[in-house]
């Protein structure tokens, strides 16, 4: 699935947010906040980063196709996305990587601390450690800004 | 792991920082929806909001068991809380008072005509696990 333009345009916004999610033991969802993502250039995989102590949420068995789900929102006007794949790859964050995720969390967490709250407290956590990048297959997208008949799928 | 809602997590359930609900889908799919507002009834039993939640309720139908992610706006503690769907209440005092909170989130972010509330969403907890504590991984 080729990522629309709506979503195309968010990885350098700094008002959003990002969370991924897999699927533990039992059946149950885990999930996490992580720090960005890109767009990869063939337009059919993103690549999100996340601290390495968290990883193990996402982390793959390997032989199996890990099913993954990635939210984008906005902390200013709750637009928000959903892009639901499979895993992919991961490997250490690369020196540029840290320097993108990193800036944008820092601009992150100042819109935050100019909305009144303690944005270092709330996201700071996702600069202390080193970091994984984690590519995924995106195969379809959703529109989730809360308003009536949200959730449809999001086409160009 | 903890299974009971102890006092130091109430300011998390205050709506200040906006909770994330997690399902799975019956072939294994996560689903991520963003909720106005988890409630809590007592220290074993949450509600939380069902305002449009298409996929997330299609998934509670086939898998009642969830995780809701909360934050603490004091401690900055993340907590992922387990949770199993009970039953669904569309009147009386708990809906009432959940009605009320979330008109009155809706009016501080200006989307009185967005946000209404279908339903009280009754879960018992399953379990709960600390992923941020105090602002650290843990």
């Amino acid at each position: 699935m080729l990522l629309s333009e709506k979503i195309k345009k968010i990885p350098n916004l700094s008002d959003f947010v990002f969370w991924a999610a897999s699927v533990g033991e039992k059946n149950i969802c885990d999930l996490t906040r992580v720090s960005g993502f890109i767009i990869e250039e063939d337009n059919e995989h993103i690549t999100f980063f996340l601290p390495k102590l968290l990883f193990s949420i996402i982390e793959p068995t390997p032989g199996t196709d890990l099913k993954i789900s990635f939210v984008m929102a906005s902390i200013k006007n709750f637009e928000s996305y959903q892009v639901k794949g499979v895993y992919k790859s991961h490997q250490t964050c690369t020196q540029e990587n840290i320097d993108f995720y990193r800036l944008k969390v820092l601009k992150t967490i100042e819109i935050l601390s100019d909305m009144g709250l303690d944005g270092n407290g709330i996201l700071g956590f996702l600069l202390e450690q080193q970091s994984v990048a984690l590519t995924m297959y995106c195969s379809v997208a959703y529109e989730q800004t809360p308003k009536p008949g949200t959730g449809g799928k999001l086409i160009d | 792991m903890e299974n009971k809602i102890t006092p130091d997590m109430l300011p998390a359930f205050q709506g200040v920082i906006p909770p994330i609900l997690a399902t799975v889908s019956l072939d294994g799919m996560p689903n991520m929806t963003y909720i106005s507002h988890v409630h809590y009834i007592d220290e074993e039993h949450l509600a939380i909001s069902r305002q449009f939640f298409n996929k997330t309720w299609k998934n509670i139908e086939e898998n009642p068991n969830f995780t809701v992610a909360v934050t603490c706006p004091q401690s900055f503690t993340l907590w992922k809380i387990n949770l199993s769907y009970q039953k669904e209440a569309k009147e009386g005092e708990l809906f009432d008072e959940m009605d009320m909170i979330i008109t009155a989130i809706a009016s501080g972010q200006s989307m009185e005509n967005t946000f209404k509330l279908q339903s009280a969403v009754i879960c018992k907890v399953e379990s709960i696990q600390t992923l941020i504590l105090n602002g650290k991984i843990n």
